[in-house]
């Protein structure tokens, strides 16, 4: 990865954090138009940076750069937008997205999985939302962002540094002269070919095999079978804490219960 | 052209619309029927009036749907109430994607397009998409159709609604997890997440799962109605209460939309459950409906089949709307969490206990599980006392006080 590339990836990080600090809510700013060209801005620098050697999406092309760059975008406005509603709402494109980034990669189980667990947790998130929000018009809480410019600066200066080295273990996919770029599609065509001709393509290409139910379903119950008993557990006791927490005294058949004003019965909560 | 329509890709977008449309003209008719039983029920004619046996009576009540004024009231947020029957509409027609409906489709035996291909030169799947994971993209799918119904509520602004939506919400997140247990009996048994797979297991065996698995065929059923928002589980519009629930200040074609979401998951449901526990088109005295049939008679054969059965099921649920009363909120909860969850529990538990031995294919074995598992049930549920809710439990210590109070004074106490 040459200096200039570098030079860029941190340009765009700068870029997008300045654009991403504009754009978050404060009454004292008028519309945050500013901040979304600058973010936009950096989304450019970015692009030029895949464009230009790093080419991250592999064979997927232009859809990769489609729903990535709808990720983005909702994944911003889940944090900039002043009512909880919509964030919740963007936050559900921001899921949809990432899910068809994995069926990109024919990880079709990871996608479904994640739609299903998302949709159930952020319909739980929406019912908060839609019990502390209120229809008419922003409460005070939501039209300020609490620490703006520490959080976008820790966020984004940790983007920067795992991406920045993530590109740099990256091998180059594609040179970047022209000739080049022909010779190694080439070459990667001449290897599809013959792997397919020996009937072997799930093995040169372990793409295919990564979106099997078995082969996840193998790996978990082999491998992270800890794992999984671990976060089983984890979810018990989770499971265990709720169930304490909403714990309810009720009186029982027999049992004379304690008096209470009339107005009171039955709303008293015994902590556990 | 004709190449294009015997590929895979182009016979399945096909597939897609003309599944698409009947899903739609079978809604209308749906309907329909679900008023002429609802007449059967309380003993009066029904619609009767447009066409013969009212049978134009769907076209009518479209065209109303579509001539109506488009009001948006103006208390609501616009963009939501908008797009929420958008959504639901959106959902209820993806959801249908990767039911198997007819097998396997072998082109050299269409009447004019096969005639340029040898038999077995080209087969295709009679199923707009074969996902290995078609099961959990059902799920998937479903899940996300609550969206709809909870975005409607909460942007009409209005506290009917709203309670239908939080009500939908509460009874989605609990159906949800007895549904998915119910599924996954399924899969443990059939050793597949692939629908057309999980069919043709049953079509070449013979044996329904059904007949392994009832008690988890039954848990399918009741969470199916509770996911559609049919009655006994319709506490989301409960007329009564809410006015019409969620869509109280819809009306036209966005009132419409929502109508036809709901029968339109109906068939989705009840041909999921036609596919994993009544074995899809395959019936036992037409020894035409094979897995290998690809002839296109077979298929034909194999998608009126699959058609009879998603209409008695549908009539089943019409039945049930129109006999049973609705659930009362904390029924429903205590339903879920209490009954069907336990019982799926168990029902998961020793199916895989069934895998572990090998005998998740035999008959009399599964059966087995199903009744202890059943027994036991029945067992817990005799020896424990009905749950004290909520507001029962208010009653009964204002009855004490009041028994007390009557016990003191002498007064008159009522009840």
């Amino acid at each position: 990865m040459t200096a200039w590339a570098v030079y860029t990836l941190y340009a765009a990080f700068v870029l997008g954090g300045c654009g991403l600090y504009l754009m978050l809510p404060n009454p004292s700013r008028g519309k945050p138009l500013a901040g979304a060209a600058l973010g936009l801005l950096g989304l450019a620098a970015l692009l030029v940076v895949w464009l230009a050697g790093l080419n991250p999406a592999g064979s997927s092309g232009v859809f990769f750069y489609i729903l990535a760059s709808v990720a983005i975008a909702c994944a911003v406005r889940v944090i900039t937008h002043p009512k909880p509603v919509y964030c919740a709402l963007y936050f559900v494109i921001v899921v949809l997205a990432t899910a068809a980034l994995c069926l990109l990669q024919s990880a079709e189980f990871v996608a479904v999985a994640m739609v299903i667990i998302y949709a159930g947790a952020i319909l739980v998130t929406y019912v908060f939302v839609i019990m502390l929000a209120q229809q008419g018009g922003s409460s005070f809480a939501d039209v300020r962002s609490r620490e703006p410019f520490l959080s976008v600066a820790a966020g984004f200066l940790t983007l920067a540094v795992i991406s920045v080295h993530a590109a740099q273990a990256t091998p180059q996919r594609h040179a970047t002269s022209d000739a080049n770029r022909a010779n190694a599609a080439l070459a990667h065509h001449a290897e599809h070919v013959t792997s397919v001709a020996a009937g072997d393509e799930a093995v040169s290409n372990p793409s295919v095999l990564q979106g099997q139910v078995s082969t996840i379903g193998g790996a978990v119950m082999t491998r992270y079978v800890v794992v999984l008993q671990l976060s089983g557990l984890l979810l018990l006791i989770a499971m265990i804490g709720a169930v304490a927490m909403s714990r309810k005294r009720v009186p029982q058949e027999g049992v004379t219960p304690p008096r209470a004003p009339l107005g009171q019965a039955g709303r008293e909560v015994a902590p556990f | 052209m004709r190449d294009f329509f015997t590929s895979q890709f182009g016979f399945s977008l096909l597939l897609a619309l003309v599944v698409y449309g009947t899903i739609q003209g079978a809604v209308a008719y749906c309907i329909l029927l679900e008023r002429k039983i609802a007449a059967w029920t309380q003993d009066r004619y029904g619609p009767n009036r447009a066409g013969p046996l009212g049978l134009f009576q769907p076209f009518a009540d479209g065209l109303k749907f579509l001539f109506k004024e488009d009001y948006i009231p103006g208390h609501v947020d616009r963009v939501l109430f908008v797009l929420a029957p958008g959504l639901v509409f959106l959902i209820a027609g993806i959801a249908f994607l990767v039911i198997p409906w007819g097998g396997r489709l072998d082109v050299s035996t269409l009447p004019w397009l096969g005639d340029a291909y040898k038999p077995g030169e080209r087969v295709l799947d009679v199923q707009v998409v074969s996902l290995n994971v078609g099961l959990l993209y059902i799920l998937a799918v479903m899940s996300l159709s609550v969206y709809g119904v909870v975005l409607g509520g909460w942007s009409s602004n209005n506290k009917y609604s709203f309670y239908g939506a939080m009500r939908a919400c509460a009874q989605m997140l609990a159906y949800e997890i007895p549904m998915g247990l119910a599924i996954l009996v399924v899969a443990l048994t059939m050793g597949s997440l692939r629908l057309e797979e999980i069919l043709a297991d049953q079509a070449s065996t013979g044996v329904w799962n059904v007949f392994r698995h009832p008690l988890a065929a039954l848990i399918l059923f009741i969470t199916a109605l509770a996911e559609a928002n049919r009655a006994p589980f319709d506490l989301a519009e409960a007329e009564q209460e809410l006015v019409g629930g969620y869509h109280t200040e819809y009306g036209a074609l966005k009132f419409g939309l929502f109508f036809l979401a709901e029968y339109a998951s109906m068939i989705t449901t009840s041909a999921l459950i036609v596919v994993l526990f009544f074995g899809g088109w395959h019936v036992w005295f037409l020894g035409l409906l094979t897995p290998q049939a690809a002839s296109a008679g077979a298929v034909l054969a194999k998608l009126l089949v699959f058609g009879g059965k998603v209409a008695v099921m549908i009539f089943v649920y019409m039945w049930i709307r129109w006999s049973l009363p609705r659930f009362r909120f904390d029924q429903l909860m205590r339903l879920a969490w209490k009954s069907l969850v336990p019982l799926s529990l168990g029902l998961f538990v020793s199916a895989a206990g069934l895998l572990y031995f090998g005998w998740h294919r035999s008959i009399p074995a599964c059966l087995a599980t199903n009744t202890t598992v059943l027994v036991g049930a029945l067992i817990v549920a005799a020896r424990s006392k009905a749950p004290i809710t909520g507001r029962q439990a208010n009653l009964l210590r204002e009855g004490l006080q009041d028994e007390h109070r009557s016990k003191s004074t002498g007064a008159y106490s009522v009840g």
